[in-house]
């Protein structure tokens, strides 16, 4: 075992309950590699224990041990359906590090920050039945609304407009404070001052 | 005094899902092009959108932690949308339970000895349904029929009904849907209501007999939505109802609107 600043973080990774994580790990990864077979989602789910374990060795555990495992079954189930997809070797390695290597607290922050904003805003719009849904969802996929202009023959100053129209109920909702997209949210800005 | 990097980075979030104001998003360019850190920290974050995007789609494991939390940080609505994502994702619903979340029961609110007098009542209505005259057509045009098919293999259905707002000189409309003993329950398309946002209500469907066969509170973001309603006595039977909403008081609308409806039995 080493020493050093990573071993300060042992007593975190000996409270954990390794097998009721596993057995999370597994249901997890079940409902999002189906097709997958069952010994492949077992090697999974132990590549996913390794991860979660070396994270929390090296970082701690800043939120629950549970988020992290979970994050860590999204990103080894994605690069599974990847690989699968593409034909090619899955690259082993510890997910949550490779992808934090190198973020500041505040980046990782940030990240999530963004996520959050992209789900609450494509939702609200869904629940709203708002015209320009096909357009949110197409942002969530990565697609410009120049790209998405040009692929359904519209102007990208029609589709412009159409978002911001659409923008006005999403500015409403977080002027009356029903929707949070600042970061860090306002219980955490008071946490941290207290 | 206004932190301006501080507030630089709290815009960033809303900046990348698009949903800045005009002036916002304006200041925030203007604020890239003054400051070089704020500019380093835009960068670094445009450079990995492509990795967010790579779970798009799904509910941020920060948003399912938070809903499991029971003082969750989420407001009603943040909490109203999680809930509509978890419903068509089973992968963010498996990951929720694992989580921490556990789904609330619906309260029932008609007591056991009431609901079986009012299944009686029900009884007896159908027995009067089906030897009164058949109901007369109202003026403004013929009443919507909506008819669902119920599954061989599925013990419980759901019928939508689509009520439409009386119109002023006719007489209110009946919108009559066709059930059998597997509909379990009624999807409600109420007309377009204009409410406060801070306007809570209730829902109350209120057979003939005075016998209430469902209810429960709903906030205004709900009414865009089918909103699912459960007989408390299992099937819905076959009989006139009102649908029923009714203000909480907290908003600025005290009336009541109702809306009539009925159920018929599905001819095996």
């Amino acid at each position: 075992m080493s020493s050093g600043p990573h071993s300060t973080f042992e007593h975190e990774l000996r409270s954990l309950d390794l097998e009721d994580l596993r057995r999370l790990a597994i249901a997890c990864l079940r409902v999002r590699l189906s097709g997958f077979s069952s010994d492949e989602i077992e090697s999974a789910a132990q590549e996913v224990m390794l991860g979660l374990t070396q994270t929390v060795r090296r970082r701690g555990i800043q939120r629950s041990a549970k988020a992290i495992m979970v994050q860590i079954c999204r990103n080894v189930a994605a690069d599974m359906i990847h690989a699968r997809q593409h034909e090619r070797e899955l690259q082993r390695g510890w997910v949550l590090e490779h992808e934090t290597q190198g973020l500041s607290e505040q980046d990782e922050e940030l990240d999530e920050a963004i996520r959050r904003a992209t789900f609450f805003v494509k939702e609200y719009l869904t629940l709203r039945r708002a015209e320009c849904m096909p357009l949110a969802e197409a942002k969530q996929r990565g697609q410009t609304l120049k790209d998405f202009a040009a692929a359904n023959g519209f102007s990208h100053d029609q589709v412009r407009q159409l978002w911001s129209r659409c923008v006005r109920f999403v500015i409403d909702a977080i002027e009356r404070g029903r929707l949070q997209l600042e970061w860090p949210l306002p219980a955490k800005r008071r946490a941290r001052r207290d | 005094m206004i932190d301006v990097h501080a507030r630089f980075s709290a815009l960033l979030p809303a900046y990348f899902a698009d949903a800045l104001s005009e002036a916002e998003h304006a200041w925030i360019e203007q604020h890239r092009a003054e400051c070089a850190g704020c500019a380093e920290l835009f960068a670094r974050l445009e450079a990995r959108l492509p990795e967010l995007r790579d779970h798009a789609g799904h509910a941020p494991v920060s948003v399912l932690e938070d809903l499991a939390q029971p003082d969750s940080p989420l407001t009603k609505l943040e909490r109203q949308l999680v809930l509509q994502h978890l419903e068509s994702c089973a992968a963010c619903m498996a990951e929720a339970r694992a989580l921490g979340y556990a789904e609330r029961a619906r309260t029932r609110i008609v007591p056991t000895w009431l609901w079986r007098a009012g299944f009686a009542a029900a009884a007896a209505l159908v027995m009067f349904v089906a030897i009164r005259p058949e109901v007369p057509t109202p003026v403004h045009g013929p009443t919507p029929i909506v008819e669902h098919a119920p599954a061989p293999s599925v013990a419980r259905t759901t019928v939508r009904i689509a009520l439409t707002e009386p119109t002023r000189g006719a007489a209110a409309p009946v919108t009559i849907a066709l059930v059998d003993s597997s509909t379990n329950t009624l999807a409600i398309e109420l007309p377009p209501i204009f409410l406060a946002d801070s306007s809570a209500m209730t829902i109350r469907v209120v057979a003939a007999s005075g016998t209430t066969f469902s209810q429960r509170s709903l906030i205004p973001d709900e009414l865009a939505l089918p909103i699912r309603l459960d007989s408390t006595t299992g099937p819905w039977p076959p009989g006139r109802y009102v649908l029923e909403l009714v203000p909480a008081g907290t908003g600025d609308v005290s009336i009541v609107r109702r809306y009539e409806f009925e159920l018929r039995a599905r001819r095996p």
